[in-house]
């Protein structure tokens, strides 16, 4: 009896263990941010890959202060296998080897290049697959340039004369003063700031660094295009009075409430308040241009995700397999279909025309701004952060001084700020 | 050895009624300190790294922000100390006499309190709306007063940090002195009024020093929970403009969590809580003498 018994514990556990081994799931864990409405989408996501891939379960967990957890995942050895998340920190990453280099041959070719460089890091490896991307450029108002006929200015020029007759010319046609030209982030906060400066600076044909080969970088704020453009905001707020008050603390949810609430007739970024903007001004009422161009000509910030992969994680394969599933054409179409909340703001492909897939004209001119080659990065330094926020300040202060400031001094010694900044990440030029 | 023993069986049963909360003070409370100490002398990335001695508590010396930050702390709380008390005492002096709608008052008063606090950040900003159809602005304009830019303009954005923060605690302390004031001695009040004192008088010489304990409490746990304010300034204006409304706790996130350099964080969380103690050391020894 003892020996029957201990025969068919013997087949049980046997097949036990058969059975669990064969049905046996690799689970990855993708820590991802926003709302419960992009980790709904995300899941969507990870079911469909699940579907093509039964040997492969994908678990999109939510944080909304993702860098704040990966960072503290990451001194307690609990990272996830991978994480989206925005490009600008690559640098971060790659310095303190929280990821894993990916090897852009195993995806497909018709990812932008632009969106690698975003991977890439100063050894010339990529470090992560984009995955999402934006650019910035500029809402505006269509019934107000219709009631005032006027058309949506193409130059530094006629941005003036545009975002004069809007705060001056009742544009909105209901008898009161209470419009203004453009919104602007003046806030230092998380470098709003810096998203005005930079985007001016390059389009005065400046910028905040200069690359100068072999991993080395040097500030490049001490020359002509940034006292244009430093002189042509504070002329905005200051000698035009374009801008409404408060410049100098406003964050993006001030100026997006700003337009969108019709206290401004203009404000620039990227694509994701589209849905928003229609719903409380009218589709019809509601126009995307690519931003005005200044001396050097018109130039957007570019922003957007990837997708960064755990250093340590034994998973990787997996997540290559993952990654190569989400920049396919099909893939990269639901993201941005997807409602409310869209993962994917614009394709990081190139063979995608995206305003067919969103079905809406408004993004049209962001998906150019990439084609056209309008959308600029930031340099690949090992941590953009302290950069962002020292041009931010700068702007801050522009916008604090209500007489013009002395713009060589003041230049200087933000010029200073960023060397030494740069000397501290060790990628200072000589 | 023997005779510890012998103590810890004759006191087993206190000991284990105490040794709950003794393992839970360590764990949660002494060893967060000690490991902040350990980091603030380390070079810390995705592993505590190399040993950097006092490298961190000297770089703070030259910094700009921190002292800026140390001396808008302070600001905040010496005046959300003194007005919340203030205020908060006199209000509950009135909450304490009998009349219709006390209860109310209590509770309108109290409101603040339960409420969570990056929600009334938020309203506060609202209401600091720049334009002129802000709210505040808009009373302003009543008074001819032209609008202000409350939390842009360097000079003022402070201050208008600190309202709210007045604001919120004043149903806090009014809790306290309300409980003390209950328990004041009635016959000696009406001893008082009958030898004809009025009610300056009975406040300076019978209602304050009956209730200095509640006082005393109120005042250091002012400054405790002061001396830590994060979460309205970080929302309000998150050390903008200029770092002009930076406190010591947004300056110890942005330092760990947005420059990502733990160990100097932990560098001024250590400094942070050394202020706090030597503060509250110095009050309660004022406060015995």
């Amino acid at each position: 009896m003892a020996k029957k018994l201990t025969s068919i514990i013997f087949f049980v556990l046997v097949f036990f263990f058969l059975s669990t081994s064969v049905m046996a799931q690799t689970t990855i864990e993708i820590w991802h941010r926003g709302d419960m409405a992009y980790n709904e989408a995300y899941t969507q996501i990870g079911e469909r890959f699940n579907e093509k891939n039964p040997e492969i379960e994908v678990n999109f967990v939510l944080y909304p202060q993702l860098e704040d957890k990966l960072i503290t995942a990451g001194m307690s050895d609990s990272l996830p296998d991978a994480w989206i998340l925005d490009n600008v920190t690559t640098g971060k990453w790659v310095t303190n080897d929280f990821v894993r280099s990916v090897n852009r041959d195993q995806f497909s070719d018709q990812i932008m290049d632009v969106a690698w460089k975003t991977a890439q890091a100063g050894d010339g490896k990529y470090y992560a697959i984009p995955w999402s991307v934006q650019g910035m450029a500029m809402y505006y108002r269509k019934d107000w340039l219709d009631n005032l006929g006027l058309e949506f200015p193409e130059n530094w020029e006629q941005l003036i004369n545009v975002t004069q007759k809007f705060t001056n010319a009742d544009p909105d046609q209901d008898g009161e003063d209470n419009t203004y030209g453009i919104g602007l982030y003046g806030a230092s906060t998380r470098g709003y700031g810096y998203w005005t400066l930079q985007n001016f600076l390059w389009q005065a044909g400046g910028s905040l660094i200069k690359n100068t080969g072999n991993g080395k970088f040097i500030s490049n704020l001490d020359t002509d295009a940034t006292v244009r453009a430093l002189e042509f905001l504070h002329d905005l707020v200051y000698k035009y009075e374009v801008v409404p008050p408060g410049v100098s603390a406003a964050q993006s949810t001030e100026v997006y409430s700003s337009f969108q609430n019709g206290l401004v007739g203009m404000v620039f970024h990227a694509n994701y308040k589209n849905s928003a903007y229609t719903n409380a001004l009218g589709r019809e009422n509601v126009g995307a241009a690519i931003m005005p161009a200044g001396s050097a000509g018109s130039f957007g910030l570019g922003e957007g995700e990837n997708i960064y992969i755990n250093s340590n994680t034994e998973k990787y394969d997996e997540i290559i397999k993952l990654a190569q599933f989400m920049t396919t054409t099909d893939i990269q179409k639901f993201g941005m279909q997807i409602t409310p909340s869209n993962p994917v703001r614009l394709s990081v492909r190139k063979d995608i025309d995206i305003a067919k897939v969103t079905n809406n004209p408004l993004d049209k001119p962001f998906q150019e701004a990439f084609l056209n080659n309008k959308i600029k990065y930031p340099e690949n330094i090992p941590d953009y952060y302290p950069i962002k926020i020292i041009a931010a300040e700068l702007m801050q202060e522009v916008f604090l001084a209500e007489e013009a400031p002395n713009y060589e001094q003041l230049i200087e010694e933000y010029d200073q700020k960023i060397n030494e900044e740069l000397e501290n990440q060790g990628v200072l030029a000589e | 050895m023997k005779n510890i023993k012998k103590k810890m069986l004759k006191y087993r049963t206190p000991i284990l009624f105490v040794l709950p909360a003794v393992i839970f003070f360590t764990v949660f409370k002494i060893f967060p300190i000690l490991n902040l100490f350990w980091l603030s002398v380390h070079q810390v990335g995705r592993d505590v790294g190399e040993f950097v001695g006092m490298q961190n508590y000297i770089r703070l010396f030259s910094d700009e922000v921190f002292w800026l930050a140390l001396k808008n702390t302070t600001i905040i709380v010496i005046l959300v100390v003194i007005f919340g008390t203030v205020f908060g005492y006199f209000a509950a002096l009135l909450l304490t006499e009998d009349f219709k709608g006390q209860k109310l008052f209590r509770t309108l008063f109290f409101i603040p309190v339960v409420t969570t606090v990056s929600i009334i950040a938020v309203v506060w900003k609202m209401m600091y709306y720049p334009g002129e159809s802000g709210m505040l602005n808009s009373l302003l304009s009543y008074l001819n007063i032209p609008a202000q830019q409350w939390l842009a303009d360097p000079d003022i954005a402070l201050y208008a940090l600190i309202v709210p923060l007045i604001w919120r605690i004043i149903g806090y302390n009014m809790m306290i002195f309300i409980a003390a004031l209950k328990g004041l001695d009635q016959n000696q009040l009406e001893a008082a009024r009958v030898e004809g004192a009025n009610w300056w008088q009975k406040l300076i010489y019978i209602i304050i020093p009956s209730t200095k304990y509640a006082i005393n409490m109120v005042l250091i746990l002012a400054v405790l929970r002061t001396y830590k304010v994060f979460v309205p300034a970080y929302v309000m204006t998150s050390g903008d403009p200029q770092h002009r409304t930076e406190t010591i706790a947004t300056w110890i996130y942005k330092q760990s969590f947005r420059y990502w350099d733990m160990s100097y964080g932990a560098a001024l969380a250590v400094v942070l809580f050394l202020i706090i103690m030597f503060i509250t050391v110095m009050q309660k020894k004022f406060q015995s003498q």
